[in-house]
C-alpha cells in the first residue's frame, strides 16, 4: 500500500518534470549527434587531467637547466627536444597546462564576477545607474581587447598575476551586458513584484532572486570565452608583457624559440601546438554548446 | 529621416565613448604605478637628470593639470612627442598606420570572402562531409595563435622553401613608391611601379593570410547560422516552389538575407584584426602601428603608447559606427 | 474524367530525436483535370506534407520513402532535380499559408513575380515582356496601380495584399495545377472570402486545376467540388462535396461534420472524443480505431484498404468491406 503511493508520487514527480527531462534528453541527443562537440569535450577533459597530474606525467623538472643538453632535437629521451637552457620542452609544455588553467579559472572568476555584479546593478536599478554603468562598459568595449590588455599589463608591470588582472579588466564587459539583459527581464516578473510588495529590500531581491537567474547565461558565455582567454594570455606572453621566465607559459615559450626558429624549430613549435589543441577543444565545445542552446537550430 | 536621426544619435554616443576612452588611457598611463623615467634612463641615473626629465615630460605638474593639458592637446591633434623616436606621436602614427591599414584591409577581404564561402557551404550541406570540413577548417583558424602560425609560415615558406619574401613590406633593394596614400599597393599603381607592386603583394600574402584566417571562423559561424535560419524560412520554400535552381535559391534568396547579420560581425572582425595586427606585425617585422605600440610598451614610451592606443580605439569605433549605419541601410525593414 | 495527378501509396517520414514520425502512411487519391479539390483534416494529419511531397519540397530530416506521384503521365518522384525544377517552374504552382512570410523581405515584389515568369519561360528578368506580364497579373488579382505596387517591399503590404501577390506569382505562369496550402488561415475572416473567390475565379478563367488544403470544412462546402478527408497520415474518404456532406460513410467524416457549429441550432456542440494520435507510435491497423465508436477486432489489426463504394465515392473503413 505504502509502496503504491510512493511509486505514484514518483510517477507524478517524473510526469511534472517531463518537459525538463525531455529537454535534457534532447540536449544529450544533440551532443551525441555532433562528433565535433564530443571531440572538444574529450580534449578539454584530457587537458584538465594532464594539468592535475602534471608532476606524474612530466619526466623532468620544467625549470631545471642543463646546459650540457641544450638545443637537442626531439628524441626518445626528450620527446619534444630541449631549449637553449637544456630544459625539457615536453615537461615545460605539460606544466604549461597548469599555468593555462590557472589563468582561465582566475580570469573567469574575476571577470565573470565583476561583470555579473555590474550588469545586475545596472539592469535592476535602471535609470541613471544603468546609463552610467553601461556607458562605462561601452568605453571598455571601444578598445580591441588585446590592445587594452597590453595597456593594463604594461602599466602594472609584466607578471603572471598582472596578466590575469589585465585580462579580467578587459573581459568583464561581455558578462555585464549579458547579466544586465537578464536582470531587466527578471526584475519585471510577477514574483519579484510580489517580493517587493511584501517589503523585501532591494539588496535581498538582488541577491536571492535576480543574481541567481543571471548566473546560467553568464556561465555559458564564460565557457565560450575560455579559448579566447588562453589566446590573449599567450599573446601577452609572446610580446613579453605576460608571465616572465622561467615560468613555463606557452606564449612565452613560443617567443623563446623565435631566435632559434630556422635550425631548432621544435622550441617554438610544440608549445604552439599545445595552445592550438587546447583552444581548438574549447572552441569545438563552445560551438557545440551554442548550437545546442540555439532555439533556431534545436529542431 | 529615421536613419539620419539614428546616425546623429550614434555619433554623439561615439564622442562620449571616445572621451571615456581618453580617460581610461590617461588613467592607465598616469595613475597605475610604473616608472617611465626609470625605464628610460635605467635605475642608476643621477637625481638631477631624473628631475630634468620629469619636468620635460610634464610629470612634475599635478595630475589634474596634466589631464587638462592632455585633453587640450588631443583636441588640437597633438599627442606629445615619442620618447623613443623623438618625433611627434601624430607624425609617427601618420607614418606607421598606413602599413597596418593595408594589412588589415587585405586581411578583411580574405576573411570575409573565405568566411562567407565556408559558412554558406557549411549551411547548404549541413551535417555532411563539407560541413564538417569547413567547420574544422575555420575553427582551426581561430584556435591557432597568430604569432605561432606566422612563425611556422615564415619557417616553411621563407626560410625552407624560399617561395615568399620574409619580414617587412618590401625587399630592401626595391625602391619604394612615392608616398601618396601610404598603401604600397595603391601608391605603386599610381606611380606605375610594377616591381614594387608585385614585391609588396608578395610581402603581404603571409601576414594578411595569417591575420585573415584567424578572423574567418566568426564570419563563417555567423554566416552558417543565419544561412541555416534563412534556408528554413518560408520565402526560400517559395523560391524553390517557383522552380528556381538551387544555386539561385541560395544566392538570390537565402544569402541576401543571411548576410545582414554577417555585416555586423565584419565590424568586430576589423577590431580583432587590429589586435591581431599587434602580434602579426611583431612576427613579420611589419612597420605598422601595432608594432609601434608594442615597442613603445617595452620601454614605457608613454606618449607613443597613449597616442597609438587612442588612435586604434578611434579607428575601431569608427568601423563599428559604419557597420551600424550599413546595417540600418541594408535591411529595408529598418529604413522606414 | 481525365486524371491529371495520381498519388499512389505515398509514404513520407521524418527522422526526429523521438524516433521516426510516419507522417504519410500510404496516401492515394486522384486529381482530375479542372477539378477544384479540397483536402481536409485536422492539424498534423499530413495535408501539408502531402502537398510538399507532390512538389518534392520535403526537406531533411523528412524523406519520401515509397509511392508514386504521376502527373500528366510522368512519375514526379522519378524525375531528376533539374526536371523537377522545370515542373515547379511551369506546371505546378503553390501558394502558402503565411503570405507575408512566404515573400522575400529584401526583394521588391515586382521582382519576385518577374522571377517566376523568367524562370518558367526562360526570359531575361529585365525584359519588357516579363514586366508587362507582371503588371497585367497584378491588375488581374485586383491590385490598383501595378507600377507602384511592383516597387514595394513585402513589409509594406497587408496580409490580404500579400496573398494576392502570392496568387499572382502562382498563376502568372499559367500552371496546370495550383496547390493552395491553407491560403486563408492567416487572414481576417472578411478577407478570406475575397481571396477564395479570387482563386476560384482566376482558376476557372484559366481553365486550370486547383487543390485547396484546409482544416475548414466551411470552405470546402462553399468552394470545392470534390474533397479528400485525411486522418493521421491516411486518406479516410474521397467523394464529391454534396455526397460527403449528405451521406458521409467514414466514422471520422461523420464526426467532423457533426463538429461543425451550425448557426440557429441549439444544444451542445459535438466533438470527436480522444486526441490526434502520436505519429511516432501510431495505433496499429486503422489509425482512427481508438477513437471510433464502431471499432471491431479487425480495426486494430489491419489497415483498411481504400475502396470505391459508389461511383466516385471512396472510403477506407472496415465497416464497408
Amino acid at each position: 500500500m505504502k509502496q503504491d503511493t510512493l511509486s505514484m508520487k514518483w510517477k507524478n514527480f517524473v510526469e511534472s518534470r517531463k518537459p525538463l527531462i525531455d529537454d535534457w534528453k534532447h540536449t544529450a541527443y544533440l551532443w551525441r549527434k555532433s562528433k565535433l562537440t564530443m571531440i572538444g569535450t574529450f580534449v578539454i577533459v584530457a587537458f584538465i587531467i594532464i594539468a592535475i597530474f602534471a608532476p606524474f606525467i612530466a619526466p623532468y623538472d620544467p625549470i631545471a637547466q642543463d646546459l650540457s643538453k641544450r638545443l637537442q632535437p626531439p628524441s626518445s629521451e626528450h620527446l619534444f627536444g630541449t631549449d637553449q637552457f637544456g630544459r625539457d620542452i615536453f615537461s615545460r609544455v605539460i606544466y604549461g597546462s597548469r599555468i593555462a588553467i590557472q589563468i582561465i579559472v582566475l580570469v573567469s572568476i574575476i571577470s565573470g564576477g565583476i561583470g555579473t555584479l555590474v550588469g545586475v546593478f545596472a539592469g535592476y536599478f535602471g535609470g541613471v545607474v544603468d546609463e552610467v554603468l553601461m556607458r562605462i562598459t561601452d568605453m571598455f568595449l571601444a578598445f580591441p581587447s588585446l590592445v587594452l590588455a597590453m595597456a593594463f599589463a604594461a602599466a602594472m608591470g609584466p607578471s603572471l598575476t598582472n596578466t590575469i588582472i589585465a585580462i579580467s579588466l578587459v573581459y568583464w564587459t561581455v558578462y555585464a551586458r549579458l547579466a544586465r539583459a537578464e536582470a531587466l527581464r527578471v526584475k519585471n516578473m510577477e514574483y519579484i513584484e510580489a517580493e517587493r510588495a511584501m517589503g523585501a529590500s532591494n539588496f535581498r531581491i538582488i541577491f536571492s532572486h535576480v543574481l541567481p537567474m543571471c548566473i546560467s547565461p553568464v556561465l555559458v558565455q564564460l565557457t565560450l570565452r575560455m579559448g579566447t582567454i588562453i589566446l590573449t594570455a599567450a599573446g601577452l606572453g609572446f610580446l613579453g608583457l605576460g608571465a616572465q621566465p622561467p615560468t613555463p607559459e606557452w606564449g612565452a615559450m613560443v617567443s623563446d624559440g623565435r631566435n632559434y626558429l630556422v635550425d631548432q624549430w621544435w622550441i617554438s613549435t610544440f608549445p604552439g601546438i599545445a595552445i592550438a589543441i587546447v583552444v581548438l577543444g574549447f572552441n569545438l565545445l563552445g560551438d557545440g554548446i551554442r548550437d545546442m542552446l540555439d532555439p533556431r537550430l534545436r529542431r | 529621416m529615421g536613419l539620419l536621426n539614428f546616425i546623429i544619435k550614434r555619433l554623439l554616443l561615439m564622442l562620449l565613448v571616445l572621451f571615456g576612452v581618453l580617460c581610461i588611457v590617461f588613467v592607465i598611463a598616469n595613475i597605475i604605478p610604473a616608472d617611465p623615467i626609470g625605464a628610460l634612463l635605467g635605475g642608476n641615473a643621477p637625481p638631477e637628470v631624473v628631475d630634468q626629465y620629469r619636468h620635460k615630460l610634464g610629470l612634475d605638474k599635478p595630475l589634474a593639470q596634466r589631464f587638462v593639458d592632455y585633453v587640450a592637446g588631443v583636441l588640437r591633434w597633438d599627442l606629445g612627442v615619442s620618447l623613443r623616436t623623438n618625433n611627434p606621436v601624430t607624425e609617427d602614427i601618420k607614418k606607421f598606420f598606413p602599413a597596418t591599414l593595408e594589412l588589415a584591409i587585405v586581411a578583411t577581404l580574405i576573411s570575409v570572402s573565405l568566411g562567407i564561402w565556408l559558412g554558406t557551404a557549411s549551411a547548404v550541406n549541413r551535417n555532411k562531409g563539407i560541413d564538417h570540413f569547413a567547420r574544422i577548417f575555420s575553427i582551426l583558424g581561430v584556435s591557432m595563435p597568430v604569432f605561432w602560425t606566422g612563425l611556422l609560415l615564415l619557417l616553411v615558406f621563407y626560410y625552407k622553401l624560399e617561395w615568399l619574401p620574409g619580414p617587412g613590406r618590401l625587399d630592401i633593394f626595391i625602391f619604394p613608391p612615392k608616398t601618396v596614400t601610404g598603401l604600397i599597393l595603391i601608391d605603386s599603381i599610381i606611380e606605375g611601379n610594377w616591381t614594387a607592386f608585385w614585391n609588396g603583394l608578395q610581402h603581404l600574402i603571409m601576414p594578411a593570410f595569417v591575420l585573415g584566417y584567424g578572423a574567418t571562423a566568426s564570419i563563417a559561424r555567423i554566416t552558417r547560422a543565419s544561412m541555416l535560419d534563412c534556408l528554413k524560412q518560408d520565402y526560400v520554400r517559395t523560391a524553390k516552389a517557383k522552380g528556381l535552381s538551387k544555386r539561385l535559391v541560395i544566392r538570390r534568396h537565402a544569402l541576401r538575407n543571411a548576410l545582414i547579420p554577417t555585416v555586423t560581425i565584419i565590424g568586430l572582425t576589423f577590431g580583432s584584426l587590429l589586435e591581431g595586427a599587434v602580434l602579426t606585425e611583431t612576427v613579420f617585422s611589419w612597420p605598422g602601428l601595432g608594432r609601434y605600440i608594442t615597442n613603445g610598451y617595452l620601454v614605457l614610451d608613454y606618449p607613443a603608447v597613449m597616442g597609438g592606443t587612442l588612435y586604434i580605439a578611434l579607428i575601431y569605433s569608427i568601423a563599428n559606427l559604419i557597420v551600424d549605419i550599413l546595417y540600418a541601410f541594408l535591411d529595408p525593414r529598418m529604413r522606414v | 474524367m481525365e486524371v491529371l495527378l495520381s498519388v499512389k501509396n505515398l509514404r513520407t517520414i521524418f527522422h526526429t530525436y523521438r524516433g521516426v514520425v510516419k507522417a504519410l502512411n500510404g496516401v492515394s487519391f486522384d486529381v482530375y483535370k479542372k477539378d477544384f479539390l479540397g483536402i481536409v483534416g485536422e492539424t498534423g494529419c499530413g495535408k501539408s506534407v502531402t502537398s510538399l511531397s507532390i512538389m518534392r519540397l520535403i526537406e531533411e530530416p523528412g524523406e519520401i520513402v515509397e509511392g508514386s506521384v504521376v502527373f500528366d503521365g510522368r512519375d514526379l518522384l522519378k524525375l531528376s532535380e533539374e526536371e523537377m525544377q522545370k515542373v515547379r517552374a511551369k506546371e505546378i504552382s503553390m501558394i502558402f499559408q503565411e503570405p507575408k512570410m512566404a515573400l522575400n523581405p529584401v526583394l521588391k515584389i515586382g521582382f519576385q513575380i518577374a522571377e517566376a515568369i523568367s524562370t518558367a519561360e526562360d526570359l531575361s528578368i529585365k525584359s519588357k515582356e516579363v514586366w508587362e506580364k507582371v503588371y497585367e497579373i497584378l491588375r488581374a488579382v485586383g491590385l490598383p496601380d501595378p507600377e507602384s505596387m511592383a516597387e514595394k517591399y513585402p513589409h509594406e503590404l497587408s496580409g490580404g495584399m500579400a496573398q494576392r501577390i502570392m496568387i499572382a506569382m502562382g498563376l502568372v505562369t499559367k500552371p496546370k495545377l495550383l496547390i493552395a496550402d491553407e491560403p486563408t488561415s492567416a487572414l481576417d475572416v472578411t478577407i478570406q472570402a475575397q481571396i477564395l473567390h479570387l482563386i476560384k475565379e482566376l482558376v476557372s478563367e484559366m481553365d486550370t486545376t486547383a487543390m485547396i488544403i484546409t482544416h475548414n470544412l466551411g470552405i470546402v462546402a462553399e468552394y470545392c467540388e470534390r474533397v479528400v478527408i485525411m486522418y493521421a497520415g491516411n486518406v479516410a474518404e474521397i467523394g464529391d462535396v454534396k455526397t460527403i456532406f449528405k451521406e458521409p460513410l467514414h466514422p471520422y467524416t461523420k464526426g467532423l461534420i457533426k463538429a461543425v457549429p451550425v448557426i440557429g441550432t441549439k444544444g451542445k456542440l459535438q466533438t470527436i472524443k480522444g486526441i490526434v494520435p502520436d505519429l511516432v507510435n501510431p495505433p496499429s491497423g486503422c489509425r482512427f480505431h481508438p477513437r471510433c465508436e464502431h471499432a471491431m477486432d479487425i480495426c486494430s489489426k489491419e489497415l483498411p484498404p481504400i475502396k470505391e463504394v459508389k461511383t466516385g465515392h471512396f472510403v477506407a473503413c472496415h465497416l464497408y468491406n
